[in-house]
């Protein structure tokens, strides 16, 4: 066995805990006090950083070491898994995922970004003073297809185009699942994608509720244009400024 | 006759790094993914020398040096942490529960190497 091997060994972990911090976290903005949640989304923090270090992923362990000492204080209750917090380590997520998957695409302008809006979070669940914000609620949506969707006749466009409607969209295609030409399954939908939607005039008419009226819209649209054969699991919404949905279609077991 | 180290780490590519590196150096590794784990394997199959992470679910690596201090077998039996953690309050901590020693990751192979010889003697 080869070091490469190891530092495969490391991709594919990360991918896998990076999944699992997603789902924590979506959970966490559920139940922000859950004490095992949060213990399972700093171990999953402490672990990129640490491993991704000793595999020379520098440029991930210097990010995440930034996410992982925020999520310590959570952990040690010096502040709150606020809402903004949790949808800024879903950001930080994102940008874990493109340095380890896309290092070159990677911008650390983009990193410091939310580094510095992270900073700006802490700084207001520990008392501090922080503006306060105002404008439109922005819309986290992640989304990717079950397994056999292509043979199903899943069309993903409809899907993109519909949720462009609701507000102002940007959709990015992550394309790390696709694989090399001669593995590539026509059935399969390789692509996954995700979406900031700022809350537009539709999609606040018709969730006069905010978050929760806002996710039942988004949940109606995205759940419309899954095939009969497939459902959705309910999506998580998570209260604040900038609230996440994040789904996965699956197909429905027989 | 080889000696067997266990890796007890919830990153399978540590694991799998610290036993390239070992196994390179002549030594037989056992792998376990996190304190609990590593106890049932460290009672199945006596092993000479532990190397675990400090951060791990279901029981981290201070329960894990605990609970073999407790047992007559691995009261003697050398135990390192490998973590990315260098608080001075945790290695007080981790002394205090028995650990022999303390690498901090990155670490490099060598120097894995060098100090699981030293304390082993071999």
């Amino acid at each position: 066995m080869t070091p490469v091997d190891a530092t495969e060994t490391f991709r594919q972990e990360a991918q896998e805990l990076l999944e699992q911090l997603e789902h924590t976290l979506l959970e966490i903005g559920h139940r922000p006090g859950d004490a095992d949640l949060i213990d399972t989304a700093f171990r999953a923090l402490h672990t990129i950083k640490g491993s991704g270090a000793m595999f020379g992923f520098d440029r991930v362990a210097a990010f995440t070491h930034h996410v992982e000492t925020t999520f310590d204080l959570v952990r040690k209750g010096k502040i709150a898994a606020t809402a903004e917090l949790i949808a800024l380590t879903l950001a930080a997520k994102d940008q874990m995922r493109q340095l380890i998957e896309a290092p070159d695409a990677a911008s650390d302008a983009d990193g410091q970004a939310i580094l510095a809006r992270l900073q700006a979070a802490v700084d207001g669940a520990s008392g501090a003073a922080a503006p306060a914000e105002s404008g439109p609620t922005t819309w986290r949506v992640n989304f990717r297809l079950p397994s056999g969707a292509m043979a199903t006749g899943s069309n993903p466009l409809l899907l993109i185009e519909e949720l462009r409607g609701l507000g102002d969209a940007t959709v990015t295609a992550q394309t790390a699942m696709v694989p090399a030409l001669e593995d590539l399954d026509p059935t399969e939908c390789h692509v996954a994608w995700s979406s900031r939607v700022a809350e537009g005039h539709w999609l606040a008419r018709h969730a006069r509720s905010r978050q929760a009226g806002a996710m039942r819209t988004l949940h109606r649209v995205c759940s419309r244009r899954v095939t009969r054969s497939q459902h959705i699991r309910p999506p998580v919404c998570l209260a604040g400024k900038e609230a996440a949905l994040s789904f996965r279609a699956k197909g429905r077991p027989s | 006759m080889t000696k067997i180290i266990l890796s007890v780490d919830d990153s399978a590519s540590v694991r799998q790094m610290v036993q390239l590196t070992l196994q390179g150096a002549g030594y037989q590794v056992v792998q376990a993914n996190d304190g609990a784990e590593g106890l049932a394997k460290a009672q199945a199959t006596p092993v000479d020398m532990v190397v675990t992470d400090l951060n791990m679910p279901v029981m981290n690596g201070l329960g894990l040096i605990r609970e073999l201090r407790k047992l007559p077998a691995y009261r003697g039996v050398p135990i390192l942490f490998l973590t990315t953690e260098s608080d001075a309050e945790m290695k007080k901590q981790a002394k205090e529960a028995g650990a022999t020693g303390w690498i901090t990751k990155p670490f490099q192979q060598e120097q894995l190497v060098s100090v699981v010889k030293k304390v082993l003697g071999a």
